[in-house]
């Protein structure tokens, strides 16, 4: 069983997609539920965790990507695990409003974009949005490794603040794979997620927390079938106990969802 | 056959943790993957400060398997002349044939007036100069691409493809036609929007053995979209035999 805890629903109502077409290449297409199912398949991923790419964007009606995000996990329940998003700049109650709202309609869990959403990861107004995770035991990932929005330590605070919520370090902390490993280190309630990730990362990661809250992701659809392949082949190379491996490919990320 | 423009060598050294490395694993490693030659460098300590020693190990390394390594001089901008004598001594006694500057770890940015003696002194020795690339600040593709700006007759090559500064690379490449990308490290779509956009003339495969692996780093390019046999035969080692002037390697 693979679960990739880090996939996208990318349609063209995206900043990315717009990017991607500007600077060229074969992911540069909009990818709606029935494309990432077979993207899915290609891969050879059984399941993932689903977030939406548009509702990252202010400009978007982040509510309805929202919506689109658990309309395709309805769609294809044993496919999509469904994520929801929130705006805590705009309005904290309001986010922590959203998030209830998503929570009703099938939503398993929470992504923010610090850096797209434009708000340090460590702010305040986070506070309400994640009181309501804490009462529905959901898990957050962040998108990390940009600063200054994106940092893992950020995080860790958040973290910190939140011991009963687990706390998912998009990317592997990217170039900053050094303190997400750190945050993991302090904080129990912390995992890593691996797109992003090197292969001596991987395995200064294990040597320092085990692989128990480590979850294999891609940031698919970008990069395509091929990037997922490499993606594993990281993964393989860094990972030889058999146990270790099927936890960090999906052991853990079953795990984290209730 | 396959030409690994980036491969580190030191027998013992700290990066996060303790490595040690094994000379005859590393051939190892690189026999089962069918990867015929490699360019040599030093790590963690031997890369940073301890350089003298660093690229001791690597010319021992090459002159025990000269048909498999070429090696790369490590040198510290901020030890300055002594810097640049090492250098010479690197390259007029040792056989090194590029100068490798790693921003992070020596401390300093990639376009520092610090630099320029001892970039100036690796060109008039006509080595190719390999800057580690892609972590803030120090070593963000534009400051690359600055130094490399500078010294337009040089040959540069800009690690890790910029890494995750995948917005600026295709900008640097095109005001600099004397700068290459390096491919270790950074993901399929950054590396495809490079290679559609300058075709794979630009590229060249590196493995950042061992912190990256040969099975992943060779995985990614065998399924770069968009190339032809030629062009993956470019990345692959025709690249980086012309940009080392090795026509002579088969």
């Amino acid at each position: 069983m693979i679960v990739d805890a880090h996939v996208h629903l990318m349609t063209d109502t995206t900043g990315w997609y717009a990017y991607k077409k500007s600077a060229g290449g074969s992911d540069a297409r909009a990818w709606d539920e029935s494309a990432t199912v077979r993207l899915l398949d290609e891969s050879g991923i059984d399941r993932c965790w689903l977030f939406t790419l548009a509702g990252l964007y202010g400009f978007n009606d982040w509510r309805s990507a929202n919506d689109q995000v658990t309309e395709a996990a309805r769609l294809h329940p044993d496919r999509f695990v469904p994520f929801c998003t929130a705006f805590p700049n705009q309005d904290p109650e309001g986010a922590a409003a959203e998030i209830r709202r998503c929570v009703g309609a099938g939503s398993k869990g929470v992504k923010f974009h610090p850096w797209l959403q434009s708000f340090p990861a460590n702010s305040a107004y986070l506070y309400p949005a994640l009181e309501v995770c804490a009462q529905h035991k959901l898990p957050v990932l962040f998108h990390t490794g940009t600063p200054p929005y994106s940092q893992p330590f950020q995080v860790m605070e958040q973290a910190r603040r939140f011991p009963t919520v687990p706390f998912v370090i998009g990317h592997f902390g990217k170039i900053m794979a050094l303190d997400a490993i750190r945050s993991a280190e302090l904080c129990s309630n912390v995992w890593l997620e691996t797109s992003g990730a090197q292969v001596a990362d991987l395995q200064y990661a294990i040597e320092r927390i085990g692989a128990d809250r480590i979850l294999f992701g891609t940031d698919l659809p970008i990069g395509g079938a091929a990037s997922a392949k490499w993606n594993m082949a990281k993964i393989r190379s860094a990972v030889k106990d058999e146990g270790q491996r099927a936890a960090i490919f999906g052991g853990n990320a079953e795990r984290l969802i209730l | 056959m396959i030409f690994d423009f980036h491969c580190h060598y030191s027998p013992e050294f700290f990066r996060y943790r303790d490595y040690r490395m094994d000379l005859d694993a590393l051939i190892a490693e690189m026999d089962r993957h069918g990867v015929a030659r490699a360019v040599l460098g030093p790590a963690g300590e031997y890369a940073a400060y301890a350089t003298d020693q660093g690229n001791a190990f690597v010319r021992d390394a090459a002159r025990r398997f000269p048909s498999r390594f070429v090696a790369f001089a490590s040198i510290n901008p901020w030890a300055r002349a002594a810097g640049i004598e090492a250098l010479r001594r690197a390259h007029n006694e040792h056989g090194a044939v590029g100068l490798i500057l790693h921003p992070i770890l020596q401390g300093f940015e990639a376009n520092d007036p610090l630099v320029f003696p001892l970039v100036e002194a690796a060109l008039k020795l006509d080595l190719v100069i390999y800057v580690t690339g892609g972590a803030p600040y120090l070593a963000m593709p534009y400051k690359i691409a600055d130094l490399a700006g500078r010294y337009p007759e040089g040959r540069f090559v800009m690690g890790h493809a910029g890494w995750d500064f995948h917005f600026d690379v295709p900008y640097c490449l095109e005001a600099c036609p004397n700068l290459w990308a390096e491919t270790s490290k950074n993901g399929l779509a950054n590396l495809e929007a490079l290679s559609r956009r300058f075709g794979a003339a630009r590229l060249l495969f590196g493995s950042d053995y061992p912190f990256s692996s040969y099975e992943g780093e060779l995985e990614k390019i065998r399924l770069l979209p968009g190339l032809d046999d030629a062009g993956r035969e470019a990345i692959f080692s025709v690249n980086a035999r012309r940009l080392l002037r090795l026509e002579d390697t088969a």
